[in-house]
């Protein structure tokens, strides 16, 4: 079996990655994703896990088409920044949308997807990634 | 804190070296280097490099490089941060003289990239990026570089065409340039209509993947009139950093670690952006060749395509911007394009530059480590 990716590593981003946790700084307020130890903005160390919406507009993106290894089954592969309703922004891949129907702009929600694998018989990787609203709601 | 000068130079074509490793390459650079100050020993080696743990399988990369550079037993040692790993050398080998630790040092920078296919090369420089958040989804340095472009163009409106006069002025600078790894020139046409690698960004708005090494001697005061007649202070040194996750950030149009090392080191150097002569600036991709100037404070947001384009920044303008055709076309190996730089800035100002020259007095360089994540400012003078 291969072992390129760590379990450990894998085990212990979970929750960011399926479930967009992040923290939240109970001295002022700033919510950090990825999770943080200190708060960047007024350096407390008093933060709590919260759990973002999932929901918001794209703030910019590319169209990979040159791809890292272990990503050819997924070429070309769609990038975007997202900023949620939360204010918080958030990189992560778009899914089941064509190049050529993304915008700046355009609502998504995060859903749960196969991000890579280790092999066969190796890890699987899974967190969010991003799908556009459906057309009523884009408004 | 004492002065400290650059005195000595070398550095080696930059290109693909099948036969040379990082030893090679860097004794080729060091030596040219020692060379320029008569033979004179140094006393202690900084090397600037990223991937030679990633690609090379080689760690402990100071000492390997100081022995097979006929420098065995002196301080040595690698420092990394990331593409940015040859300006944070510079500052690291000046604080050692400026500190009145040693007197003369070598600041080296090598990088060995060829040796794998591109699949494998940009997975090493990705690595410059969030390991945990952006890696992992397999987006690419150049794909990151994509988000920051695409969004700088639609918010000035700035069309394709454009945006390509920067890879023309760089190919046309780098024409001249003997030692440059892409030394031809390039049509707008050629540029906008070049292979999509990650959608805006096209491969001619791309710096190449190639192998190459440099090395400066710097000394104090003391020192630097006896081993160098056209010796070149460094005047200004300013180092900063940003939140490695680009998504974090407030404002994608500017890198603020930019922003914040330039301040310093324009303060400490007690100059202006209106006087400096020349720059050499970490183009990367064509988006960072204009942001960088805006962020340098050479120019003003969003106008940098339509001003050079107007012959802005070209041979002649003060200043004139990368004149060796900066990382898009004299290249960018990586962990050595920071040591390259201040070589280049300091051949300027001495007078014996070989490729486009600059007649000036003082001169900066900008490197940049991941998408704005380490960025050193570094500001020579006559």
């Amino acid at each position: 079996m291969s072992m390129k990716f760590s379990i450990p590593k894998t085990w212990r981003e979970r929750k960011p990655h399926y479930l967009l946790e992040a923290t939240k700084c109970k001295n002022c307020g700033k919510i950090h994703y990825p999770p943080r130890t200190v708060c960047d903005k007024c350096g407390s160390r008093d933060l709590e896990r919260t759990r973002l919406s999932g929901e918001g507009r794209i703030v910019s993106y590319t169209v990979q088409y040159v791809v890292l290894d272990g990503f050819r089954d997924y070429a070309p592969i769609i990038y975007a920044i997202v900023e949620l309703k939360e204010g918080v922004r958030v990189l992560a891949p778009l899914t089941d949308v064509k190049p050529g129907d993304v915008k700046i702009g355009l609502k998504v929600k995060a859903v749960l997807r196969k991000v890579s694998e280790d092999g066969k018989l190796g890890l699987i990787r899974y967190a969010i990634k991003f799908k556009p609203l459906e057309a009523e709601s884009q408004k | 804190m004492r002065k400290v000068y650059v005195v000595g130079v070398g550095f080696t074509k930059i290109g693909r070296f099948f036969d040379k490793g990082l030893r090679e390459l860097f004794a080729e650079a060091a030596i040219k280097a020692l060379d320029d100050i008569g033979g004179e020993n140094v006393q202690a080696l900084v090397v600037g490099n990223m991937m030679s743990s990633s690609l090379g399988e080689q760690d402990n990369l100071g000492a390997v490089l100081a022995d097979y550079a006929g420098l065995g037993g002196i301080p040595a040692f690698k420092v990394e941060a990331a593409c940015g790993s040859g300006g944070v050398a510079v500052y690291t080998g000046y604080s050692l003289v400026a500190s009145g630790l040693f007197d003369i040092v070598m600041v080296g920078g090598v990088e060995k990239q060829t040796e794998y296919p591109t699949r494998i090369v940009s997975k090493g420089l990705a690595q410059a990026s969030d390991a945990e958040y952006e890696l992992f989804y397999g987006i690419s340095f150049t794909g990151l570089n994509a988000l920051v472009m695409r969004k700088y163009m639609e918010t000035y409106g700035i069309s394709r065409d454009e945006m390509s006069v920067w890879p023309v002025l760089m190919h046309k600078n780098a024409s001249k340039n003997p030692y440059a790894q892409l030394p031809f020139e390039v049509t707008i046409e050629q540029v906008s209509n070049s292979m999509l690698i990650a959608d805006p960004i096209r491969l001619l708005d791309s710096s190449p993947i190639g192998d190459g090494a440099a090395a400066l001697v710097l000394a104090s005061e003391k020192y630097a009139r006896k081993l160098s007649d056209t010796p070149v202070e460094i005047a200004g040194v300013g180092l900063a950093t940003d939140h490695i996750y680009i998504a974090y950030r407030d404002d994608l149009l500017k890198l603020k670690a930019t922003i914040d090392a330039s301040k310093v080191a324009y303060r400490m150097a007690k100059v202006e952006p209106s006087q400096i002569d020349v720059v050499e600036e970490h183009d990367a991709f064509t988006i960072l060749g204009y942001m960088n100037l805006e962020d340098l404070g050479f120019s003003e947001r969003g106008k940098t395509p339509k001003e050079i384009a107007e012959g802005r920044f070209h041979p002649g303008d003060k200043p004139t911007v990368n004149p060796s055709g900066g990382l898009k076309a004299r290249g960018h190996p990586v962990g050595a394009t920071g040591v390259y730089q201040v070589a280049e800035v300091a051949m300027q100002l001495r007078g014996d530059y070989p490729g486009v020259k600059v007649n000036g007095e003082i001169g900066l360089a900008q490197s940049i480590g991941g998408l704005g994540t380490t960025v050193s400012v570094i500001i020579l003078r006559r």
